[in-house]
């Protein structure tokens, strides 16, 4: 192989580094939220104490250190939480090794029949990883209140079923509500900020 | 003779239905779920608008709803019918109009099939066989 072939192969393999990391420090800079609503100043939340599937405590202190995707719903819904929760799950694989950088989280507005057990082999099925939360009506509401979240009892008896705000909220490592998602959203639009953020984030 | 009868209502019944449904599923119950959803295409190609009245299953209860926003909220509404105009696809879909399938009887995995009834306004029965996905 002569000389000048080498150092044109050589020339195009710089050329790729260079461009790319143009590329990629052009993405860094540029806003990683794409595909929710960013707020336009962070919202500090403030304290609040429920438990998560496991009965172990779950407050304020718990949202620090990763990016957090908080949604609100429960277990004994046919069409709107099963679809949300099928879609944490399609997103957390797709996060793959990124995933331990973020936690995705169920509250549930029914906390009367979601007690942890139920919580527990509800999230099983959809991702182990799921962090669900219950607890105290009024601890629950705290949390709701924060992301102006609204509930409501629809129905008497044991099939009654709850209203709820469907949207997913995006919580910096910094316990600050940054940012809202409103599904449906096609697979892989979350994976995609969430994987922004957190490397964003690291640099 | 009376079969062929049979055989002649049986192809009309099928040959003049004027509502067909398509793409029909079912989400898989997750466990603790006592309800779930069901979804498909409702094709009407005659000229007359028709009308959903009633779905029969024998694994549980079911019921037309629509998901509709309300203060922000996600609310199901159950609908009384659910009319299908002439020469047109009304689709139900995760987020928008569904079946609901409450009080099942029996937990339902992805595989399996149930069969339901649906009845409209204008006198035509579909049975259909829809099949449990997990998705």
């Amino acid at each position: 192989m002569s000389k000048k072939v080498i150092l044109l192969i050589v020339g195009i393999f710089l050329g790729g580094i260079v461009g790319t990391s143009y590329y990629l420090m052009r993405q860094l800079e540029s806003d990683p939220i794409v595909n929710g609503r960013k707020l336009k100043n962070d919202r500090p939340l403030s304290a609040f104490n429920l438990k998560d599937q496991n009965d172990q405590s779950f407050t304020l202190d718990n949202l620090k250190g990763k990016w957090s995707l908080i949604s609100f719903g429960f277990t004994n819904c046919p069409d709107v939480c099963p679809t949300a929760m099928a879609s944490f799950r399609d997103e957390i694989k797709l996060l793959d090794e990124q995933q331990s950088e973020v936690q995705f989280i169920l509250v549930t507005v029914d906390p009367e029949r979601d007690t942890a057990p139920v919580l527990k082999k509800y999230l099983e099925y959809f991702h182990p990883s799921i962090v669900g939360l219950t607890g105290e009506i009024s601890e629950v509401k705290k949390l709701t209140d924060m992301f102006s979240v609204h509930f409501q009892k629809q129905g008497e008896g044991d099939s009654y079923s709850m209203a709820h705000s469907p949207q997913y909220f995006l919580v910096n490592p910094d316990g600050e509500w940054t940012a809202m998602y409103s599904p449906p959203l096609s697979r892989g639009k979350i994976a995609i900020d969430l994987s922004r953020v957190v490397s964003s984030s690291l640099f | 003779m009376k079969s062929v009868l049979l055989l002649i209502a049986c192809l009309s019944s099928t040959v003049f239905a004027k509502v067909e449904v398509k793409q029909s599923w079912a989400r898989e119950t997750p466990p603790t779920a006592s309800m779930t959803a069901v979804y498909f295409d409702l094709k009407n190609q005659g000229s007359k608008l028709d009308e959903l009245l009633t779905v029969k299953s024998s694994v549980g209860k079911a019921e037309i709803h629509t998901m509709k926003m309300d203060d922000g909220m996600a609310m199901m509404e159950e609908l009384p019918s659910l009319p299908v105009p002439a020469n047109s696809l009304v689709e139900l879909r995760p987020g928008g109009i569904h079946l609901m399938l409450k009080d099942l009887n029996m937990p339902l995995k992805a595989g399996q099939k149930i069969k339901l009834t649906l009845t409209f306004k204008s006198g035509q029965l579909l049975n259909i066989t829809v099949p449990i996905k997990a998705l």
